[in-house]
C-alpha cells in the first residue's frame, strides 16, 4: 500500500467520523424538537368548543362582495383573523398572515375581520396591501366566537367545525393553530396535558 | 507511483473510473438499508405504495419489493453484476421518481411517500423529487460506466472505495435526519 492510498483511507475514516458526528447532532436536534413545548396560541374561555359546528354567517365584505363564514365550503378550511387598525401587534402579524395564505393556499382561505367605521378600515386595507383578503366588519361575528382580545384567530375545518382558536401574537402562535388541527387537539393546553398523560403512563422520563 | 494519482488519470474518464466504486458502494448500502426499513415497517410501506401507486399493496408485495431492492444493492457490490444492479436500481428509483412527480403535480403533498428513514414524514416537495431523481441518475451512471473500474482492483484501493461509500452513506443519513426535522408524525393529516 503506498503513501497516497494510505492517506486516502485515513481521510475517508475521518470523513466517516465527521459524518457520524453530524448524524448524532442531527438526531439530538430531533430529540430537542420533541422535548420543547410548542409556542401555541392561548385559547381564552369561549362559548364555542373545539369540534362544535361553527355558526354559518353570510356577511358583506368591505369591497361589497358576500363573504360566507363557516359551513361546508368545498373541502376548504377557513381562518378568521380578528384584528384592528390601531393594534400594533396585529400589524406585526400581517407578514405571517400573507405567508400563511401563500403556503397553505391548497386548503385554506383567510378572512380578516374587525368592527367599527368602514372608512378607517378601508385606509388600513390600502395602506397595508390587504386588498386580496376578504375583509368583513361585524360585531356579531366577534361575539359569536368570543373574541375578547386582539389579534385573535379562529380556524374552521373543512367540515365547518371549529378546529382551533386563540390569541395569536406571533407567527408561531398562528402556526400552532394549524398544528392543533393537524393533530386533532383543541388547544395548546390540551396538547400539553395529553402529552404529560402519555409521558406519565409510558414512564418515558427523557425530559 | 500508483495509477490512482498518475496525471494520466486526471481526465474525465479517470475521475469517473475512480468514482464508480465509491458511488456503487454508497448506492448498495442505501438500497440494503431501504430494503431493511421496508421489511421492518411493512404496514407503512404498504400505505405509501397505496398512496403513490393507487393500488392496494399487501404484505407479500411489500416483501417482494424489499427483496428486489436488496438484490439490486447486493448486485451493485459485486463487479460481475454491478451493471445489472445499477440498471435495476435506476429502474426502481426512476419509477419511484415518476410516482412522486405524479403525486406532487396532483397537489397531493401531504401523503406519506416513505421518502425517509425516520418515523415522521416530511411534506412531499422538490427536495424529495430531486433526491430521488439524483439517485436514479447516479445508479444509471454507475451501470453505464461499470466497466470504467480497472479490474482486478488492488485490496487497498477497494478498501478506500468502500470507506468512501460508507462516508457518503453516513452523510446521506445525516441529511435525511436533518430533512426530517419538523416533519409530522406518520398518520397526521391536515
Amino acid at each position: 500500500m503506498n503513501f497516497v492510498i494510505a492517506s486516502e483511507i485515513l481521510l475517508w475514516i475521518a470523513v466517516i467520523a465527521l459524518g457520524l458526528l453530524c448524524l448524532a447532532l442531527a438526531r439530538q436536534i430531533g430529540v430537542l424538537h420533541e422535548r420543547l413545548a410548542p409556542a401555541g396560541a392561548l385559547t381564552l374561555k369561549q362559548a364555542l368548543k373545539v369540534g362544535d359546528p361553527a355558526p354559518v354567517l353570510a356577511l358583506t365584505g368591505l369591497d361589497g362582495r358576500e363573504v360566507r363564514i363557516g359551513g361546508l365550503r368545498e373541502g376548504r378550511a377557513q381562518l378568521l383573523l380578528f384584528l384592528s387598525p390601531n393594534c400594533p401587534v396585529c400589524e406585526s402579524l400581517l407578514p405571517a398572515i400573507r405567508s400563511a395564505q401563500g403556503a397553505e393556499r391548497d386548503w385554506l382561505d383567510v378572512v380578516l375581520a374587525s368592527d367599527g367605521e368602514p372608512q378607517a378600515h378601508r385606509q388600513f386595507v390600502q395602506a397595508k396591501g390587504l386588498t386580496r383578503f376578504p375583509y368583513v366588519l361585524s360585531e356579531p361575528l366577534g361575539r359569536t366566537f368570543g373574541v375578547a382580545k386582539l389579534p385573535y384567530a379562529v380556524l374552521i375545518d373543512e367540515q365547518g367545525r371549529l378546529a382551533a382558536s386563540g390569541l395569536v401574537n406571533t407567527r408561531e402562535h398562528l402556526e400552532s393553530l394549524f398544528v392543533a388541527k393537524e393533530h386533532r387537539v383543541g388547544t395548546l393546553q390540551d396538547y400539553l396535558q395529553q402529552r404529560d398523560r402519555v409521558t406519565a403512563s409510558t414512564g418515558d422520563g427523557r425530559g | 507511483m500508483s495509477a490512482v494519482i498518475h496525471p494520466s488519470t486526471w481526465t474525465a474518464a479517470g475521475v469517473v473510473g475512480r468514482a464508480v466504486g465509491p458511488v456503487a458502494a454508497f448506492l448498495a448500502m442505501l438500497l440494503c438499508a431501504a430494503a431493511a426499513h421496508k421489511f421492518r415497517d411493512r404496514a407503512r410501506t404498504a400505505a405509501a405504495v397505496s398512496a403513490l401507486a393507487g393500488i392496494e399493496a399487501r404484505g407479500a408485495a411489500v416483501t417482494a419489493l424489499a427483496l428486489v431492492e436488496a438484490a439490486a444493492g447486493l448486485a451493485l457490490l459485486m463487479a460481475p453484476t454491478r451493471a445489472a444492479g445499477g440498471w435495476l436500481a435506476a429502474a426502481l428509483w426512476g419509477g419511484y421518481f415518476l410516482l412522486l412527480s405524479r403525486a406532487y403535480l396532483a397537489g397531493r403533498r401531504d401523503i406519506d411517500c416513505g421518502c425517509g428513514f425516520g418515523r415522521a414524514h416530511a411534506r412531499l416537495g422538490r427536495t424529495q423529487l430531486l433526491r430521488t431523481g439524483a439517485l436514479a441518475l447516479l445508479a444509471a451512471a454507475v451501470a453505464y460506466r461499470s466497466d470504467a473500474l480497472d479490474m482486478p482492483v488492488e485490496p487497498a484501493r477497494a478498501l478506500a472505495a468502500l470507506l468512501a461509500g460508507i462516508a457518503l452513506f453516513v452523510l446521506y443519513l445525516a441529511f435525511d435526519t436533518l430533512a426530517g426535522l419538523g416533519a409530522r408524525p406518520t398518520g397526521a393529516h391536515r
